[in-house]
């Protein structure tokens, strides 16, 4: 309740500042907003230096348990085109998006067509319940968001269209060398399953590569896991002599390290690549590159059954 | 069910490492709590170890956040409450449990504070909250041991004048026994055990291990000594099936074993009530 | 053997002690000492500062002028705690569900002197000694919240003479107890007395009592108005003002 009325505040302090801007004629940039990093590596790559893009979710951040600050409600008052993920991943989006009421601004669901796309390509639909929230972590569903953004973003600014469509293109290139860069060096794999000491992210990208993802925790990193999974997943380990054990980055490796310990493995890290370290962010580290360190530190650790 | 014979029951104890590990931390911090427990419950101080705990959050916060070794932040954050409560319960004045209200809430606060200034509410926390059998490090398990070994000894050191003082002050205080100092060493225990009980059974259930089997104990015994045995009896026994029953049910191990040990407690009560033994 | 005014050691000396409690002065300049071989009864209306005296002899009050000395010791250097036994006035006030046993109690009177107790069969002797000299020796291992207040007060006094204290200092221990009980339990503090050489100081509000066991007796309201042999008190003005002014030395009303 509080931090709808704050809004309302901040939205009209941003409204003069937005009246402001039109009286003294500058030019204002497109302003994008995500919620989660990859989304805003995508909108940034379509609209280059036309657009301001910022991800909601500050460096460090574990999307699942974060919940905004008044500060980034302010910073959504004045987006035009607000990009999220959605499929749950973000609880807190649909009461903030009623509070700052702004029938305006664009909006993009980047979840919404999972289900449609996925069982476009033969796989069997969920046809009932959640579906898993991690689409960013399909590569060719990427290509898909990418053109989603840029047609949003010519919506918004018709004169930038040219230059949309040629960046947006050069990126969807890059996803699509990445995809092809999985399917190449997984295809010789020899082992299949990985074991994740974190939560089930990779799903899509499992199943896309032909992969077995053995998880630790379900779609969220919240439920902890039970002792009986643990010993199952050691157990798992044990008798396949597991040399690998994975952990997620934003999520504590304790559980992943006490499996290997039990078993003589050692750890290695996955990027879900929602987010970002601040380190991380400092070196610039782009979506793609977290995706390439996956597949590099996944084809250590790939299982034989 | 008919084949699961006991071997069947504890099999995963002898197989898994990290199972051991928390049985072992377990019991030796149910052994520490259950001891403190019941000069707490009789000094009618059983909300300092929920306080304390509370308290602690502040500390696990910080270690998370300077990504230094949780534990020890808390560790060191909760004997300074401990510290000052038992300065405050001296001079200010304030009643009974008022003083460890202020601190347990204003300690969680900071906590809160701290966990969103480590970007987003960390998702570790929230093994500390509810407790985390399952990642107990074998630095930790020696941590626990040897600290409730301590605790332990510490009591065992001071039993008499412990007693003394906590069954009648005045007559303490006048053989010469600095009852001051003494609350604040039992302060201080209660402190490092409530932090070593965080992992096991989280920082919202802990002070149930601390009050429950002491409770218990209370109900029966004739004696001190018996007291503080039946308290041990009932902390070891609820930790020991609590973590059996937690792998074998898929529950949590925390809410499994404080619901253990108030049935236990519930048990003792009836019988008591029901003078089927007048006291052991 | 009976000691004549000056001749016993002074095993505690009161000088000039002041006290007051949120600005009501409760006590006013007392000086007093307590020899060897005194039984001694503390007298007085109720707020006449008796138990106060008490506490601050026994450093659980600090006053505001004037000192204490224990043993020829001043306060804050004696450490021979087990030479004075002490039962606190409403001892018998505890939880009575607490679990501890009438050993466990009487055990408690070693903390203070026995802290180098070297065997646990010595202290077992002791505390059955001590039982027995209350005669309470049959309730040993009962918990002490089942027996009756006047049982309670002997396993209380027990437990301060435990460790053989030359001193026992007992703060209104007969009340509440009946008749019956009243004259046992001073039977038992007139062989202390008599057999083991005992210095005992009372807190009493029985002036019935006072010749037949006190050989002293000091009268307190806020000043000390009297201190010597309790049958010169019985014949003196301040005694006879008192009952004159019908404020007995009784005030309690129970
Ligand atoms: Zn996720």
């Amino acid at each position: 309740m509080k931090i709808k009325r704050f809004s309302y505040l901040i939205k009209s302090i941003g409204m003069v500042f937005l009246s402001l801007a039109c009286v003294f004629g500058v030019q204002a940039k497109l302003r994008i907003v995500t919620s989660i990093f990859p989304l805003e590596e995508f909108a940034a790559a379509v609209v280059g230096e036309r657009g301001d893009v910022s991800c909601l979710l500050p460096p460090g951040a574990e999307i699942h348990s974060w919940k905004p600050r008044p500060s980034d409600i302010v910073r959504l008052s004045g987006a035009d085109l607000f990009i999220y993920n959605g499929a749950g991943l973000e609880p807190w989006m649909e009461d903030i998006l009623r509070s700052l009421n702004r029938p305006r601004m664009k909006t993009l669901d980047a979840a919404a067509g999972m289900r449609e796309f996925h069982a476009g390509h033969g796989h069997e639909g969920h046809g009932h319940g959640d579906i898993d929230p991690h689409v960013w972590l399909d590569f060719e569903y990427d290509q898909i968001l990418v053109d989603r953004i840029l047609d949003l973003v010519v919506e918004l600014d018709p004169q930038g269209a040219d230059g949309y469509r040629l960046r947006a293109a050069a990126y969807k290139a890059e996803l699509a060398d990445l995809d092809e860069f999985y399917r190449e060096s997984l295809k010789s794999a020899r082992g299949k399953t990985f074991i994740f000491g974190g939560h089930a992210a990779f799903g899509y990208l499992a199943e896309r590569y032909g992969l077995r993802q053995m998880s630790l925790y379900g779609l969220s990193p919240n439920a902890r896991p039970k002792p009986k999974q643990m010993a199952g997943i050691t157990d798992f380990a044990r008798k396949n002599n597991v040399k690998v054990i994975f952990f997620e980055q934003f999520v504590s490796p304790e559980l992943a390290r006490v499996i290997a310990d039990e078993v003589g493995a050692e750890i290695r890290v996955l990027y879900p690549g929602a987010n970002r370290t601040a380190a991380q962010v400092r070196e610039r580290v782009s979506f793609l590159q977290l995706m390439r360190m996956n597949l590099e530190n996944l084809c250590h650790g790939l299982i034989r059954e | 069910m008919g084949n699961m014979s006991f071997l069947t029951l504890i099999d995963p104890f002898i197989r898994y490492g990290f199972l051991q590990r928390a049985l072992l931390a377990g019991l030796f911090i149910a052994v520490a709590c259950a001891v403190l427990g019941v000069f707490l419950v009789l000094r009618g101080e059983s909300m300092i170890g929920h306080g304390l705990a509370h308290t602690a959050f502040a500390g696990v916060a910080l270690g998370l956040l300077l990504d230094m070794f949780p534990l020890g932040i808390a560790l060191a954050v909760a004997i300074m409450a401990a510290l000052l409560i038992s300065r405050i319960k001296e001079g200010s004045g304030l009643s009974g449990d008022t003083g460890i209200a202020i601190f347990s809430s204003v300690g969680f606060a900071l906590g809160i504070v701290i966990a969103s200034l480590a970007r987003g509410f960390n998702v570790d926390l929230f093994a500390y909250l509810f407790g985390e059998i399952l990642a107990i490090s074998p630095l930790e398990v020696w941590l626990s041991v040897s600290l409730a070994l301590v605790v332990l000894m510490t009591i065992f050191l001071f039993y008499s004048r412990l007693v003394y003082m906590t069954f009648d002050r005045e007559s303490a205080r006048a053989s010469g026994i600095r009852v001051d100092r003494l609350d604040a060493l039992l302060t201080v225990l209660t402190a490092v055990t409530v932090v070593l009980g965080m992992k096991v059974v989280g920082i919202i259930l802990v002070s149930a291990l601390v009050v429950l089997p002491a409770a218990a104990g209370l109900q029966v015994a004739s004696n001190f000594k018996k007291a503080l045995m039946f308290a041990v009896l009932n902390a070891t026994m609820s930790v020991g099936l609590g973590l059996l029953l937690s792998y074998h049910l898929d529950i949590p191990a925390s809410g499994a074993v404080v619901l253990l040990s108030f049935l236990f407690f519930g048990i003792l009560f009836v019988l008591r009530k029901a003078r089927i033994f007048r006291s052991f | 053997m009976v000691l004549s005014e000056s001749e016993g050691a002074v095993l505690v000396d009161v000088e000039e002690v002041t006290y007051a409690y949120n600005r009501i002065r409760v006590l006013d300049g007392i000086s007093l000492k307590i020899r060897t071989g005194d039984f001694l009864a503390i007298i007085g209306p109720n707020g006449s500062g008796k138990t106060t005296l008490i506490k601050i002899m026994l450093g659980l009050l600090k006053p505001q002028t004037g000192r204490i000395r224990l043993f020829e010791k001043t306060l804050g250097r004696f450490t021979d705690w087990g030479k004075i036994g002490y039962v606190p006035q409403k001892a018998t006030h505890f939880d009575t569900v607490f679990p501890i046993s009438v050993k466990e109690v009487v055990s408690l009177g070693l903390t203070a002197a026995g802290r180098g107790m070297s065997s646990k069969n010595k202290a077992d002797v002791l505390v059955r000694e001590a039982l027995a000299r209350v005669e309470m020796e049959e309730f040993l291992s009962h918990r002490i919240g089942t027996l009756s207040s006047g049982q309670q007060q002997r396993v209380f006094i027990a437990r301060a003479i435990v460790s053989h204290p030359s001193i026992l200092i007992l703060d209104e221990p007969t009340t509440g107890v009946d008749a019956g009980m009243q004259e046992r339990f001073f039977s038992i503090l007139g062989k202390l007395h008599r057999e083991e050489n005992m210095t005992i100081v009372m807190i009493t509000h029985e002036v019935g009592i006072l010749d037949k066991h006190f050989n002293r007796v000091a009268c307190l309201n806020q000043k000390l108005i009297y201190h010597g042999r309790h049958d010169e008190f019985c014949r003196s003005d301040e005694f006879k003002k008192m009952i004159a002014d019908g404020k007995h030395v009784i005030s309690h009303t129970h």
